[in-house]
């Protein structure tokens, strides 16, 4: 299987639910999509954020007109669906449904059109970022699809090629992600493996920072963060 | 595949309804006007031939206009031993293979907003043959707007290429290596049409391609205008004003000796048929041997980065 990866960078203003992004920084989105022939799509998007940000989010989210598919200055002609799955006070989830297809220049759809079924796409959304995970079995289409998406965009979009490779993990955490920034999630895993949460501590935070090579201070600052994020996700999904 | 016309009423962009008048039918035709004339293009008469050329081969068996002859770019449309363009005779035998003699209207179209459509139409009129058109927006406009198509096979009648060519009729539309050597530092504008990452030379082998170059970035002085600015979103050519201003205000003008390139030089064939055909400009060579042979050659300059400007 390969991993075909590229990002899409939206000046201001080219899309609206991407401007969203832009303007409010807490924001982030993670989505799976899947499709078995041009004709429709289906996909799961997780948003994370400040509550004040994700209530902004809601009325494009929900809203079916709005056109969070299309990259070319064509809106999609089908008909769409949203579901809410998950309400919490920092992170919706919802379902989208795009059927009766008559074009829609999507990702999805324009790889469905290259690439037999059994296509997986991952995709998240940070500031003016959209980056694509497309994962294929077979790679001898990918260079027509390289050349034909990066045609597609619409104006105040730009393509940029990541990666071509064989996949060798996988980092979707679309339904538990845990909502801690890269630099808090590694300086909490280490704690955890060298045994900073035991009883006794099988670490201090001045071996702990002497081997990330940052200050104690940062060190102590980002378990802080961290613990008191998952603490919080973990109220809000008792609630 | 048949069915009502959408209207493009929800499109974002306002654009014009038909392809009608836009540009003389000498060169480009619309979907109507091919739609209007199936049944000759179906026939064994030898007077109009339509022609499918798809970058991704396997869409004509998906399903092609009725009466359209498939042609494969990998096989049919470069010589495989010479690694150049069809020589004379092997452009006689495709044509002949094909349905198509000396009198036949060619009319061609293909996937990608017709990249080898074009390829195929800058063949021909290197070699000279006198009437081909291109179908306006290619095979999305057609299978988007649904116009018929088939799974029937197509056998074109048996003919023969009466006064086949023995050498290029127009060796004046194509540019050679040392065309583009010696155009380097002239007034010469160079038009390259590949993706800006190809052209700053962040990317020298595009991902799942065959075609890399050892070197990346673009010939020196070189003007990038990504060839998909050529198209509207429905696919069709831009109209005369919004085409003349893309490369206008990119200090390309009318009067200019212009060379354009791409990658292995099926996209540039489209730039090509729009400063040639479409906007009249009077001298527009094409540079098919593109970045595949400038970025592998020893010994030439390159330039990366950003354009400098390239007027």
């Amino acid at each position: 299987m390969y991993d075909f990866t590229f990002t899409i960078t939206y000046e201001p203003g080219a899309d609206e639910y991407v401007d969203l992004f832009i303007e409010r920084e807490s924001l982030q989105s993670e989505a799976t999509y899947s499709c078995l022939d041009p004709t429709e799509l289906w996909k799961l998007e997780s948003v994370t954020g400040d509550a004040a940000d994700l209530d902004a989010v809601d009325e494009l989210l929900l809203d079916e007109s709005v056109d969070r598919e299309s990259i070319s200055a064509r809106e999609c002609q089908s008909n769409r669906t949203t579901s809410l799955l998950t309400n919490e006070q920092r992170r919706r989830v919802t379902y989208t449904y795009v059927s009766d297809v008559d074009y829609c220049e999507s990702v999805p759809l324009i790889t469905a059109k290259y690439v037999d079924g059994g296509v997986l796409f991952e995709q998240t959304r940070s500031g003016d970022t959209v980056r694509w995970r497309v994962l294929v079995q077979d790679d001898s289409k990918i260079g027509l699809l390289y050349d034909t998406l990066a045609a597609k965009l619409g104006d105040g979009l730009s393509f940029s090629f990541e990666h071509l490779t064989e996949v060798d993990h996988w980092e979707s955490e679309l339904l538990s992600r845990p909502d801690v920034p890269a630099e808090q999630r590694e300086t909490l895993l280490l704690a955890v493996e060298r045994g900073y949460f035991e009883t006794p501590r099988g670490v201090t935070l001045d071996e702990l920072a002497a081997e990330l090579g940052e200050p104690r201070s940062t060190v102590s600052y980002r378990l802080r963060r961290a613990t008191a994020e998952l603490a919080k996700r973990f109220a809000d999904q008792q609630a | 595949m048949t069915g009502e016309l959408p209207t493009d009423d929800d499109q974002r962009e306002p654009t014009e309804a038909s392809t009608g008048g836009r540009y003389p039918t000498d060169v480009l035709v619309s979907a109507d006007w091919v739609n209007a004339r199936l049944d000759r293009f179906g026939s064994d008469a030898t007077d109009l031939r339509l022609l499918e050329v798809d970058v991704n081969a396997s869409f004509y068996e998906e399903g092609h206009a009725p009466g359209a002859v498939g042609v494969d770019w990998r096989t049919d449309l470069r010589s495989a031993e010479a690694h150049d363009i069809l020589s004379p005779a092997e452009m006689t035998a495709f044509l002949e293979s094909r349905g198509i003699t000396e009198e036949t209207t060619v009319v061609i179209y293909g996937d990608n907003r017709n990249w080898f459509a074009a390829h195929l139409y800058w063949q021909l009129a290197h070699y000279g043959h006198p009437d081909v058109k291109i179908m306006d927006g290619g095979r999305e406009y057609w299978t988007e707007h649904g116009y018929p198509t088939t799974t029937e096979p197509v056998a074109p009648p048996d003919v023969t290429y009466g006064d086949a060519p023995d050498a290029p009729a127009r060796p004046e539309v194509r540019a050679a290596r040392t065309d583009v050597r010696a155009a380097i530092g002239t007034d010469t504008k160079f038009v390259d049409v590949r993706l800006p990452e190809e052209f700053r030379g962040d990317v020298t082998k595009p991902p799942g391609s065959d075609e890399g170059a050892m070197r990346g970035g673009h010939i020196p002085g070189a003007t990038n205008v990504f060839w998909a600015e050529n198209v509207r979103p429905d696919g069709l050519f831009k109209s005369h004003e919004e085409l003349a201003d893309v490369y206008e205000s990119r200090g390309v003008t009318p009067n200019d000796d212009v060379i354009v390139y791409c990658r292995i030089g099926e996209r540039s064939s489209v730039t090509w048929f729009v400063l040639e055909e479409l906007l009249g400009y009077e001298h527009v060579r094409h540079y098919d041997g593109s970045w595949t042979e400038w970025g592998n050659m020893i010994g030439v300059p390159i330039e990366v980065g950003e354009s400098d400007g390239g007027s």
